[in-house]
Parts: C-alpha cells; sequence; structure tokens
C-alpha cells in the first residue's frame, strides 16, 4: 500500500515536473499583433534581459518596459506601413542561455539588438550581433569598441563628469577615491584619473574593499590621514551604504559622492536618517519634479507617467536603457531604413544627437556612451533624492 | 595611537561578527561532523524575516525572537528533507548537500527579498561612541555581551545536561551513541535546529551593522567558517578566539599594509595555520587514531 502511494505520489510530482517545464518553454513575444500583417511588413528587433535569475532586480523594470513599448508601437500603428515587432528572450541570468537566445533572435531575422541587462552578458552575446553585421545596442557597460556597437549606458567616464563638476564648484582639489574590489568597482578609478589630472585635481588616497564585506572603518581611517577634501565612492550596495554609514559614524565633515551604482532605493534605505552630506550620481529621473522646464523634462516625464500607469511604480535607469535603445531603432525605421544594414548606416551617420531618457546620444560622435546631460549629482534630503544645481 | 585603537576595535567588531557565525559551524560538527556550509544562509534568513516582521509593526523585541524561531524551524526542516534521507552517507556527501541548501536558501531569500541591502534598527537605539579619539559603534557592544552570554550556555548545555552529552556523543562515535540508546538522527535534528538559530542570532545581531542582503551568507559564512578551524573544529570558546583573531588580522594587514591584500594575507595565515597547527591555534593535539 505504502509503495503504491509513493509510486503516485512520484507520478504527480513528475507531472507537476512536466507541466512547469513546458510553461518554462514557452517563448516570450512582447507582442500584440494578431496576425494580420505579413512577414514582409514586421520589423523586428531582437532583445535579451535577465527576466528571472539573481540580475532579476534589474532586468524586471526592463522587461515591464519593452512591454509598455510594445503596447505603444501597437496603438500608434504602423510605421511607413511596417509593424515594428519586439521579441523578448528572458536569459534567466545565465550567459550561455543568452548566446544561445541570441542566436536564435538571429535565425528570427531580426534587424538589430538591444542586450543585455549585465556586462557580461553583453559581451558574451555582442560577437555574434558583429559577425553578422547587424546593429548592437548595448544596455550594460562594456568595454569594447566596434563599428555595430551603440552605448545606451554612460561609460565611467560620463559618470564622472558630473562629479568633477560638482566638485570644481565646491572649489575642492584634494579627494580620496575608494572603490570596491569587483568588476564595476575598479572601472571608476581610470575613468576619474584622467578627468581628475586634466581639472587639477588631486586623488591623495586610493584602497580598497568587498562590495559585501562588513564593515569599511579601516579604509576611512586610512583615508583621514590624508586630510582629503572629498571621498568618492565606486560600489554597488551593501558595501556602498555600509561604507557611507561608517564615514557617518568617524563624524567626517567632508562630502562623500557615490557612483550610479548607489543611486536605488536600497541605497536611500541603507543610509537612512543619517545622510547629510552624502552625495550620489543619479538619475534626473528620480528628481523629475525639481527639474527646471526643459524638453528632457517633458521626455522624461511621459515616459515615467506612461510607465507608472502600466505598472503603479516608477521606472528606473534600466528601464531608461531600453526606452532608448528602442527608440533609437523606432527612429531609424521612421526614416524608412528596414535593413540592418541601412539601419546601422542611419544610427551611425544620419541620428545625429538624439534626446533619450538616459541622456543625449550622438553616435555619430561617440558610441560609448550618451552625454552627461541625464545625470546629476543628487543630495539627499528628507531621505530621498534631492536636485541640486 | 589612535589609529592603533581604531584598528584593534574595528577588527575586534568585524571578528566578533565572524565568532557569532563560527560558533553555530561548532556546534554542528560537533554533533554530525558535517560542515554545514550554509550556516551563513541561517544568518541571511534570520536577518532578513527579522526586518520583514518589524515592517509589518511587530517590535524589534518581538520580532527577534520570532525571526529566531523561524529560522530555526528553516533549520529543523533542512535537516529532516535534506540531510536525514542521506544520513547513512559519508560526510563529504552530506557538505555537498548542504551546499546545495545554501545555494537554495539564497535563492529563495533573493525570490523573496529581492536583492536591495535592507536595514534594521539595533535594539537600543544609540550613537557610536567615542573612545580615546577611536570610534566603537555600541551594537557591537551587544554583540560581545552576546558572545560572552551564548559562550557560557553553550558550555553549559554541552557539558552539564543530558542532552547535550548526547549530542557529543553522537559525533565522537556514534555507533557506541547508539548503542547507549542515543537515537543519533534525532541529534543531528536538534543540532541543526540549535545551529540555524544561532546562525539567526548572528544574522539579527549583525544586520543593523551590515545591513541584510540575500547574498550576505557567502562572506560571513567563509569567515566564520575560517575563525573556526584557527580555533580548531570542535572548540567552541576556540571558534570565538578564532573569530576575534581573524577580524584583528583583517583590520591590521589593512591598516598597516594594504586593503587590497587583506584577504589574502587573512587566509594566507590560514595556510600557515593548516600547515604548523591543524588541530587547531587553541587545541592540543590529542592523537586521536582512527
Amino acid at each position: 500500500m505504502k509503495q503504491m502511494l509513493k509510486g503516485k505520489v512520484i507520478a504527480l510530482l513528475s507531472l507537476a515536473f512536466l507541466l512547469i517545464m513546458a510553461g518554462c518553454a514557452e517563448e516570450n513575444v512582447a507582442s500584440g499583433e494578431k496576425g494580420e500583417s505579413s512577414q514582409d511588413d514586421v520589423i523586428k528587433m531582437g532583445l535579451l534581459l535577465a527576466e528571472t535569475g539573481p540580475a532579476s532586480t534589474l532586468g524586471a523594470s526592463q522587461v515591464k518596459t519593452v512591454k509598455l513599448l510594445q503596447k505603444q508601437l501597437d496603438e500608434a500603428g504602423p510605421i511607413n506601413g511596417k509593424t515594428i515587432k519586439l521579441i523578448q528572450y528572458d536569459y534567466e541570468t545565465d550567459d550561455t542561455k543568452a548566446v544561445v537566445a541570441m542566436d536564435k533572435l538571429l535565425s528570427e531575422g531580426v534587424v538589430a539588438i538591444n542586450a543585455a541587462t549585465q556586462s557580461s552578458t553583453t559581451t558574451a552575446v555582442m560577437p555574434k550581433a558583429i559577425e553578422a553585421k547587424i546593429p548592437f545596442l548595448a544596455g550594460a557597460p562594456i568595454d569594447v569598441e566596434n563599428e555595430y556597437v551603440y552605448s545606451t549606458v554612460h561609460s565611467p567616464r560620463v559618470i564622472a563628469m558630473p562629479i568633477v563638476d560638482y566638485l570644481n564648484k565646491q572649489g575642492i582639489k584634494k579627494v580620496a577615491w575608494l572603490n570596491a574590489a569587483d568588476g564595476f568597482g575598479v572601472t571608476g578609478l581610470p575613468a576619474f584619473k584622467e578627468l581628475a589630472k586634466e581639472n587639477g585635481i588631486e586623488i591623495v588616497a586610493h584602497e580598497e574593499f568587498d562590495a559585501t564585506a562588513t564593515d569599511m572603518t579601516i579604509q576611512l581611517t586610512k583615508v583621514r590621514s590624508k586630510d582629503p577634501e572629498a571621498i568618492i565612492v565606486w560600489s554597488r550596495t551593501p558595501g556602498a551604504g555600509i561604507i557611507a554609514r561608517n564615514f557617518k559614524a568617524l563624524g567626517f565633515d567632508i562630502p562623500m559622492i557615490q557612483s550610479t551604482a548607489a543611486a536605488n532605493e536600497g541605497f536611500l534605505e541603507q543610509v537612512k536618517d543619517d545622510n547629510e552630506n552624502i552625495f550620489v550620481v543619479g538619475s534626473k529621473l528620480s528628481v523629475l519634479d525639481q527639474l527646471p522646464d526643459s524638453e528632457q523634462k517633458e521626455l522624461l516625464k511621459e515616459f515615467k507617467e506612461a510607465y507608472e500607469q502600466e505598472f503603479g511604480e516608477e521606472p528606473d535607469l534600466f528601464a531608461a536603457h531600453v526606452v532608448d535603445g528602442v527608440y533609437a531603432f523606432v527612429e531609424a525605421v521612421k526614416a524608412g531604413n528596414t535593413t540592418a544594414e541601412e539601419i546601422h548606416q542611419y544610427l551611425a551617420n544620419d541620428l545625429g544627437a538624439f534626446l533619450g531618457v538616459t541622456g543625449t546620444y550622438n553616435f555619430s560622435e561617440s558610441r560609448i556612451s550618451p552625454e552627461p546631460d541625464g545625470i546629476s549629482v543628487l543630495a539627499i534630503e528628507n531621505n530621498t533624492w534631492k536636485y541640486i544645481e | 595611537m589612535d589609529l592603533f585603537l581604531q584598528y584593534l576595535i574595528t577588527g575586534l567588531t568585524v571578528g566578533s561578527i565572524y565568532a557569532l557565525l563560527a560558533v553555530g559551524f561548532v556546534t554542528i560538527y560537533n554533533v554530525t561532523g558535517v560542515l554545514n556550509l550554509a550556516q551563513g544562509e541561517f544568518a541571511m534568513i534570520g536577518a532578513l524575516s527579522c526586518v520583514t516582521l518589524v515592517n509589518l509593526g511587530i517590535p524589534i523585541l518581538g520580532a527577534i525572537p520570532l525571526a529566531i524561531l523561524i529560522t530555526a524551524i528553516i533549520g529543523f526542516g533542512v535537516e529532516r528533507l535534506a540531510i536525514y534521507p542521506a544520513r547513512n552517507a559519508t560526510p563529504i556527501i552530506l557538505v555537498v548537500i548542504t551546499l546545495g541548501v545554501s545555494i537554495f536558501l539564497k535563492g529563495m531569500g533573493l525570490i523573496i527579498w529581492g536583492s536591495s541591502p535592507k536595514s534594521l534598527p539595533p535594539i537600543v537605539e544609540s550613537r557610536s561612541i567615542q573612545f580615546f579619539g577611536a570610534v566603537i559603534n555600541s551594537q557591537s557592544i551587544w554583540i560581545f555581551i552576546l558572545l560572552f552570554v551564548l559562550l557560557i550556555l553553550l558550555y553549559w548545555f554541552f557539558d552539564k545536561t543530558f542532552i547535550g552529552s548526547a549530542l557529543r556523543a553522537s559525533e565522537k562515535n556514534p555507533h557506541a551513541a547508539s548503542l547507549m540508546g542515543i537515537n543519533t538522527s534525532t541529534m543531528s535534528t536538534i543540532a541543526f535546529t540549535i545551529a540555524a538559530a544561532l546562525g539567526a542570532i548572528a544574522g539579527v545581531m549583525i544586520a543593523p551593522l551590515t545591513d541584510a542582503t540575500y547574498e550576505m551568507g557567502f562572506f560571513i559564512g567563509i569567515k566564520g567558517f575560517v575563525a573556526m578551524i584557527f580555533g580548531g573544529m570542535h572548540s567552541v570558546p576556540g571558534a570565538v578566539a578564532g573569530g576575534l583573531l581573524l577580524g584583528v588580522i583583517e583590520a591590521f594587514s589593512g591598516g598597516y599594509i594594504s586593503t587590497y591584500y587583506t584577504d589574502a594575507l587573512a587566509f594566507g595565515f590560514l595556510l600557515l595555520v593548516l600547515f604548523f597547527r591543524p588541530q587547531g591555534l587553541f587545541m592540543r593535539a590529542t592523537g586521536e587514531r582512527v
């Protein structure tokens, strides 16, 4: 009897497992098309995003953005008689799966690619786009320059620009640099060093820490003996928040400026109620209401409101990168380009200055980053971001 | 001088965190002979469930015991579902099972709590204390008091109570222990439950200092494990001393040599310990033969 029961349980479990697997295999086409348009009238853009897995906390808002954009495109109707279809695959925070999905996208005849949520994935799938000569809109910071690669994210140098501006405005000439000893953390210093040199700013101390370590008092104590006038930190959370807290505990009375990796709700929560003198380079999207009126403000507002209406939450900078990638592509299609090569030529030569949610792009001048006009050094006031000019 | 003092205090603060973790490692190891690689995840679950309970409006003093209870129940479940079915396997297989459990719990932590760090208010809200020019975080004083209390409690439990002796006997010689009427698999369950509770205590105590994230378990787990080896695997006081020592080594090597090599130096020291005193820094070699 017991044996039989066991057999039944196993059978049931395997059935459930099969059903789940079947559910997973379903491909995710974010499209509202009802099959009325024939294959020739459809222009496809491929996207690879981390909808599940550890990076889903970043990718989730991107996937939502794709859904929102597809909805908007469907509502707007065909462009020059062509329907735009965004094909998005979830790569499950797995670079290998991303490469497989990339092949699938290419075989489906996409004419542009926007990928991915993470840097490692972006680097992994990019060569395939280059090989196929398809314009590749990089969605995460990468260290490669290529004819077919257009970055929708800020390069470390561009992120450092508002910091240097802030330092210049405050007349600060001596800074200490602290970074996390990981992929993101180490990219900041070379870029900042160059800018600092151009602006006569001296880096008097440089220390490293582990982004998941429990205490950075040692690093800060060492830095203090060099008498810096400001401290710059290049780290993701939780390290970013812990070092800010250690900084307050040690009673520093100089500003601490952190990178875009700290411009999130998690960091705000970490430094709650004790955040005077702590600054973060963040997206203007998070201080929209405080911005002076401009074309940029209108654009940000339009996107933010549409997103909020659809999903009941605020979009983040990751969502912004996807919007810009897709819109650059839509612009190219609007101008009458339909093949990969045409779109590539258009992005490279004819698009010109293009105002995106992340910032202004000018691919004919720089493919590695948008301009720094979409980000700014933000202060924290009443536990929320404060725009300072 | 005040630099020296600051390094020492920071080292002891960080070390006390490692020590808290190491105590949980030793507890399971002493009973089951298994290294529980999911110990750091128990701390994570304790800390994050405490944060959730506090956010639900439960006062911190009520949330902490509840979080410890929740984690203990999870520890119980882990033993029943993952360790017990494989109880006749060799310890190495059990260790690999705990590794799987660790990855599973981390994944669940990510799904439930997301990736952004969450902070937990300390039991007693107070500013950091100035001490001869060095800064002490008041939470670390509480951690020290707790460590001391745990040392006494665990000593009393393992050496003075019947169940404690039974637990120790299960590891020393499982066969003889079962001949003496001790149910060794029950003992294993008890050990996991206690260790999970100890992990949760560690988690809720350190969260006000370090914040809680789903990935916090790995880093402190590794350091707690090193602390346990310093102390000779079996000894609770040894593990506490090992944790403090590791913290101080890290602080001084970071402060006086370089913060780039903190981990390299700490683990280099671990290698030296393993070469020259594999029985641990604070243990006498017992010369057991098996």
